[in-house]
């Protein structure tokens, strides 16, 4: 038996040397796999999350609920408490809920429709209100996403979301570059879903009050706090405030609604927003 | 926007070393893989084999020789095998780190049994440095048993 030396150029145990290739083709079959389990999900989560019924809501509700037992301003709390109620009382289509509004210490222009019919409005958007007209629509328009279920919606699609991160590995939250990114997808839902509850909000109003004055003001106010730091508008959950007050406005002239007076808020200043707790200290 | 200045320090970081440490490994295993070629061809008269029985010819003496080499798994190769293993698809990284390390290790046997006829009974061995599913670097262990024939 003869040993003969030669040589093998060719490496059968390594097939490919183009690592970079690799690593973009194994994140193009991760984002695509990634991406067709949310569709499915999130749309299974969504045909779930609308079907709900109110109880069971109220019951997964519970948690969130309890954060917010007591209020750092209870007067203003009191006179939104207030005009939640004769908007309920007048409202069609909505889930029965006990319905309550809970101000939060925090300078965000927003408000959130939480599940089980508790209306989170943050102080930035209190202290910008300047009637009681301001306040109504604001609540109408939370108000109108609950008579839609659009709360349960993006609960279903952001507990999917939340789900494949962790499977992922990836905890806590995604840099704030990427996240507006993940969510444009939902965005045009979300901005149809936006406009309903706006259309909503105006009919509740007018069969509140009886007519639509000062309704479509309060979007300016978005629209000029909007100005500072402008984002394209697909990157934006809410319509182009500008587009939106234009789509109001035709709204209203469409349905032929009757302008009216502006109510004043009420005095000495419940708003806009002293602070209850030096008032208390006087 | 301090948030947005965090976030990119942040992840800048991670991706900074990601495409350093692409560049830097891709290099350092070109280099590698050209001295190992080179190296091969130099220690080819000396064969070794996985037989386990000496050519019938008197012998002067067996060694046992051993050559082992770690080389360490970079950040870029331990994304991409970690991408690949959520789908268990090849991991040509891995594939050719384990390559470059098996081989390094019979060449460091070889030179290990200088003079030598011929090495028998050769058993290559590899394995992970690191916890769990981390790969912190690859072992690559060969060794045989150097024979001496009488001249």
């Amino acid at each position: 038996m003869n040993f003969e030396p030669r040589y093998c150029e060719k490496n059968v145990n390594v097939q490919s040397n183009s690592h970079f290739g690799e690593f973009i083709r194994l994140t193009l079959w991760l984002l695509g796999i990634v991406f067709v389990i949310y569709l499915l999900l999130g749309y299974t989560a969504e045909k779930i999350a609308e079907r709900l019924p109110p109880k069971f809501e109220a019951a997964i509700a519970g948690g969130i609920t309890s954060k917010f037992g007591h209020s750092d301003f209870p007067r203003t709390q009191k006179y939104l408490q207030k005009v939640l109620d004769s908007l309920v009382s007048s409202a069609e289509g909505l889930p029965p809920f006990a319905y309550r509004v809970i101000i939060v210490d925090e300078n965000i222009v927003n408000a959130v429709a939480l599940p089980a019919g508790n209306i989170v409005v943050f102080k930035g958007l209190v202290s910008k209100l300047k009637n009681e007209n301001e306040v109504a629509i604001i609540l109408a328009h939370e108000l109108g996403h609950y008579a839609h279920r659009d709360h349960l919606r993006g609960l279903g699609r952001g507990l999917v979301l939340v789900s494949i991160m962790t499977v992922l590995g990836v905890s806590g939250d995604l840099p704030g570059f990427i996240s507006p990114s993940v969510q444009t997808f939902d965005l045009k839902h979300s901005r149809d879903r936006e406009s309903a509850a706006d259309r909503y909000a105006m009919d509740l109003f007018v069969r509140t009050y009886g007519h639509s004055g000062g309704t479509v003001e309060v979007f300016k106010v978005l629209a000029a706090q909007e100005q500072g730091g402008r984002r394209p508008e697909l990157l934006s959950t809410h319509p182009d405030t500008l587009w939106r007050i234009q789509s109001l406005t035709d709204y209203l002239k469409l349905k032929k609604y009757p302008n009216g007076s502006i109510l004043p808020l009420p005095k000495p200043g419940v708003l806009p927003f002293p602070n209850d707790q030096t008032v208390k200290a006087q | 926007m301090a948030d947005f200045a965090a976030d990119l320090l942040n992840w800048g970081f991670w991706i900074f070393l990601f495409v350093a440490s692409y560049f830097v490994g891709t290099y350092r295993e070109k280099a590698h893989l050209k001295s190992i070629v080179e190296r091969e061809k130099r220690l080819l008269s000396l064969p070794a084999l996985t037989l386990k029985f000496a050519e019938d010819r008197p012998v002067a003496k067996t060694e046992l020789v051993m050559g082992s080499v770690v080389i360490g798994g970079d950040f870029f190769k331990q994304v991409v095998a970690s991408l690949a293993s959520v789908f268990g698809m090849r991991i040509s990284v891995a594939e050719a780190m384990m390559d470059r390390a098996r081989r390094e290790a019979v060449l460091r046997m070889k030179e290990k049994a200088v003079g030598a006829d011929a090495i028998l009974n050769v058993r290559i061995e590899g394995l992970k440095i690191g916890e769990r599913k981390k790969i912190t670097g690859i072992e690559a262990m060969a060794c045989g048993t150097a024979v001496y024939y009488s001249k």
